[in-house]
């Protein structure tokens, strides 16, 4: 049984020994190194490129700018406005825009390369943060964008005016949560092969092969089929590596002009200041309840600072705006939401979606009622929350929901009723709770994914899937998937990686869809490869009518034992016959679901995803210093296909909450990050570790593969939420900003100490 | 103006002509093809570039080059040439590897830790990676998987421990993560 067994990564042993391929490492004859020129300026007109020094360096053999490529404009996907160019040819909108390339035939020659491209600029007013960028008669980053306005997004449901009139607290807040970067450890890279009959190869180590196919054509007017992407091994991603930053359309010409390969990596610095962090966002909010503590009302105004292209910030507008309102019983809510152009870096995804901002306010409010009416948190959540098969304010039809068990789990485990009832100075519990899609339809059209399995006359099994693994055991999932179909063992599944020359159309791993959507689709390849091999077996044996089973590799008959054939034998007889053929299965899966419409209820997603979690911190009095002592989570990610990869999931991406609500933060002065290191920014190491606690509810889902639903974006979207609950129960002190640092808390605590006195 | 420098890198010499300010980093991926060592950051911070010099783990996109002659270097890549070590296969079982870029770099520097040092408590762990950052596991499967390697017997098989290693008990408390009650995924 492959299925619920702890199951290390597939290529594990190969990474641990420094074996597989990264972008990063790939090497190509004659190939050169790419490099980007960017704008040392936050918005500024472009003037004049004048490359002619730089291309008189020994070895420089290539810079192209704007001018040089198509004159087109393009954006992430479909559904967002097309404001970008693969180099900048008329502004500069951040500092950071791409504005040249330039290839050579090694990294410091390129760099050298870099200086001596003259660029002209004529500086224009700088709009680094939302205030400046809203302001009256503020200069625009788009000409097409009045005010700066990038989006807006309103709906209502119920009747929240009344609700708020009628309600018995009302509680009002204004948030903001920064940007942080995904901190991925590969740097974002490519090696783009312009072959000799006009097509275009590029490896990049994304989760968007189809995705950045398309954009890539759209960039350089290619038609779609001139152009292959092509994914190695991924370090990392956590939702960010699907967007096509001008890198990869500006090495492909590179690759172009001068016939060779050409390979641009970025450096760390240029991951801070030039590429897709997470949003940060002003949210303000107001929620209202009746005394008995059930919640009636939610009225939201949320601004995000997209900077200065959309990228994917609509959709995530999207999500941000109604994702929370299905966590409780809510029956009036209301959101006004609007994206603001300014001069900082685009933006993008980063587990969960803007999951983790709103959290942290929708969360705030609750326990801000539950102060009010003199409740105890947890016991407020439970009273409001969703339960299985509810349909929530927006259609969401919740077929299984564990959030209740959850909280029920990290109640118990972390003694919280003890703990809170014993008042210990300066250490604290909080508590909170999250809600994410699994699966979220972003399109009308085709959403779901498609897979090819082959059984080769080995016996082994050849799975292609375009969706991807970029190290979060995506392809683990899928070989355990098909071993558990096949009665095979989990070293007899292979997974490709997506080529788009050779795998599917696929929309790539985000919004959790991969288990549930990619995972699907090799169910139904798998289980269609099985009765092929049942088929093909009974032919074999010329019989009809007879019950048959995979049992460990082996075909057999019940009350048969005379017959009995290895997967092997079946697939060689299969492959060899005439009028045979290999034995090879396509799975397709669609899911059942409708896009999200703000004007009616629709049920997006596949699936819905829960967690609960209660923090304990103590705080240190005299520098305002936040240990967290142990995080508690309870998970309900529906049955868990692989426990080794969910716990770390989990764990991961606790810490990752840990860093984003205490002390990782991109610092930006007007538009660029004051640091551009790992630890200019406060990236987790081992030491700020807490001792984590991860549960999973008795959940299963209906949809999923063997019950699963999404596990990768619950851990990190309740940690701001709660450590700030945590904090308010060791301090007294509530914080309405990210991140918490030790300053903001130890001037509290001095203020604090000041009134006391008075 | 170019250096010809003669380096040692797993038992071999090699001869390469570099800047004084290539970094060995990029010596050992970019002219050598040694691109299981790794970077992530080009300034020390991360530990994903980290080598063996002469034994002990040093951050190999801070090292110029030159400064290398002269001693042995060992790279994950020499690590692995007898097959994977217990070490390495400890990261496997823990499930310490995700996406796997930082994992060569954690590999030197636990072995480090394991061959030149008799304190291998998770304190002594922890100090020992402070250094070394990963974003997938949330560290603590790799704090687990050098904690069962050190005591495995027979460590890292070829190469021979400090005369009079002890390893001391394994420590629970912080970090360590509670037993997990049956799951109906498990069950049955």
């Amino acid at each position: 049984m492959a299925i619920g067994k702890p199951t290390p990564v597939m290529d594990a042993a190969e990474k641990a020994m420094g074996k597989v391929e990264y972008t990063v490492d790939l090497h190509r004859p004659g190939m050169l190194y790419g490099r980007i020129l960017r704008s040392p300026h936050h918005h500024a007109r472009i003037v004049n490129i004048d490359s002619s020094k730089a291309l008189r360096i020994p070895g420089v053999e290539a810079v192209v700018t704007g001018s040089d490529l198509p004159r087109v404009r393009y954006g992430f996907g479909d559904r967002h406005r097309a404001d970008m160019y693969a180099l900048s040819w008329d502004k500069a909108r951040f500092k950071g825009d791409e504005v040249a390339a330039v290839a050579a035939v090694d990294e410091a020659t390129a760099l050298a390369a870099l200086d001596e491209v003259e660029v002209e600029y004529e500086p224009l007013p700088v709009l680094g943060d939302i205030a400046s960028a809203t302001a009256e008669h503020a200069p625009l980053i788009h000409h097409d964008a009045p005010g700066n306005i990038a989006g807006i997004l309103s709906f209502q449901k119920g009747d929240v005016d009344v609700a708020f009139r009628e309600a018995d607290v009302v509680v009002k807040g204004t948030y903001s949560a920064h940007r942080v970067h995904q901190c991925y450890m590969e740097p974002v890279a490519c090696l783009a092969e312009w072959g000799a009959d006009g097509r275009l190869t590029v490896h990049i180590g994304s989760m968007n092969t189809s995705g950045l196919r398309m954009m890539i054509a759209r960039a350089l007017e290619m038609p779609i089929s001139q152009v292959r992407v092509v994914q190695p091994n991924v370090g990392g991603s956590f939702g960010s590596k699907v967007t096509c930053q001008g890198i990869f359309p500006a090495t492909a010409w590179l690759s172009k002009v001068t016939g060779r390969p050409v390979r641009t990596v970025i450096d760390r610095q240029e991951e801070y200041f030039a590429t897709r962090p997470r949003v940060n966002c002003e949210i303000e909010l107001r929620t209202a309840a009746r005394k008995d503590g059930t919640l009636i009302a939610r009225d939201l105004k949320l601004t995000n600072d997209v900077g200065a292209y959309v990228e994917m910030a609509a959709a995530m507008m999207e999500v941000m705006s109604h994702r929370s309102d299905s966590l409780y019983r809510i029956p009036n809510i209301r959101t006004d939401a609007r994206m603001v152009y300014t001069n900082k870096s685009p933006i993008g995804a980063y587990r969960g979606y803007g999951n983790p901002q709103m959290t942290f306010a929708y969360e705030d409010q609750i326990d801000r009622i539950a102060r009010e009416l003199g409740m105890d948190p947890l016991e407020m959540r439970l009273r409001n929350a969703s339960q299985e098969k509810d349909v929530s304010v927006h259609g969401w039809e919740l077929k299984s929901c564990g959030y209740p068990e959850a909280l029920e789990i990290v109640r118990e485990r972390s003694g919280w009723e003890e703990k809170r009832r014993k008042s210990v100075p300066y250490r604290g519990l909080g508590v909170a709770g999250t809600i994410h899609e699994g699966d979220d339809r972003h399109s009308t059209g085709f959403a779901g994914s498609e897979a090819t399995l082959e059984i080769l006359e080995d016996g082994k099994v050849v799975i292609s899937s375009g969706e991807g693994e970029f190290g979060q055991g995506a392809h683990t999932t899928f070989a355990q998937i098909a071993a558990e179909i096949l009665a095979l063992p989990v070293g007899d599944v292979r997974v490709r990686f997506p080529d788009t020359d050779v795998t599917a159309y696929a929309l790539g791993p985000w919004g959790s869809r991969i288990t549930i959507s990619g995972g699907n689709a090799v169910c139904f390849a798998a289980e269609a490869a099985r009765n092929k091999i049942l088929e093909e077996a009974a032919l074999m044996w010329g019989i009809t009518e007879h019950e048959m089973d995979i049992v460990d590799g082996h075909v057999i008959v019940r009350g048969r034992s005379d017959l009995k054939a290895s997967i092997r034998e079946v697939a060689r007889h299969s492959q060899y016959r005439l009028d045979g053929g290999p034995i090879r299965a396509v799975g397709k899966e669609e899911p059942p679901t409708v896009m999200m419409d703000p004007e009616t209820l629709s049920n997006p997603c596949s699936a819905y995803s829960f967690a609960a979690q209660v923090v304990e911190v103590s705080v240190d009095p005299d520098t305002g210093r936040v240990e967290v002592e142990g995080i508690w989570t309870a998970n309900d990610c529906g049955e868990v296909l692989n426990p080794l990869m969910a716990d770390a999931q989990v764990e991961a991406s606790v810490v990752q909450g840990i860093g984003y609500t205490l002390f990782e933060h991109i610092d930006y002065r007007k538009g660029h990050p004051k640091e551009e290191t790992f630890l200019g920014n406060g990236v987790p190491n081992v030491y700020d570790v807490p001792a984590i606690d991860v549960q999973y509810t008795h959940t299963s889902d209906w949809y999923g593969p063997f019950g699963a639903k999404g596990v990768a974006e619950l851990g990190q979207p309740p940690v701001p939420a709660a450590i700030a609950g945590a904090i308010e129960d060791a301090t007294g002190l509530r914080f309405d900003k990210l991140p918490i640092t030790s300053e903001m808390i130890a001037r509290g605590l001095a203020r604090t100490a000041a009134e006391e006195e008075e | 103006m170019k250096i010809d420098v003669s380096l040692e890198v797993n038992g071999s010499t090699r001869r390469v002509s570099v800047e004084p300010t290539t970094m060995l980093s990029a010596v050992l991926r970019e002219y050598l093809l040694l691109t299981g060592t790794k970077e992530a950051c080009g300034l020390g911070e991360c530990g994903s570039c980290a080598v063996l010099i002469d034994g002990k783990a040093v951050n190999s996109c801070c090292l110029p080059a030159v400064d290398a002659e002269g001693s042995e270097i060992l790279t994950i890549e020499g690590l692995s040439t007898g097959g994977i070590t217990s070490l390495q296969q400890a990261f496997v079982d823990h499930g310490a590897i995700h996406c796997g870029f930082c994992t060569p770099g954690f590999v030197m520097t636990a072995h480090d830790l394991l061959t030149n040092d008799i304190d291998h408590s998770r304190e002594a762990i922890k100090r020992a990676v402070e250094g070394n950052i990963c974003r997938c596991t949330g560290y603590l499967k790799i704090l687990s998987a050098i904690e069962d390697a050190a005591v495995a017997p027979g460590i890292e098989s070829g190469v021979a421990l400090h005369s009079g290693t002890t390893q001391t008990a394994r420590s629970t408390g912080i970090g360590e993560r509670a037993q997990l009650p049956p799951h109906p995924a498990k069950e049955g």
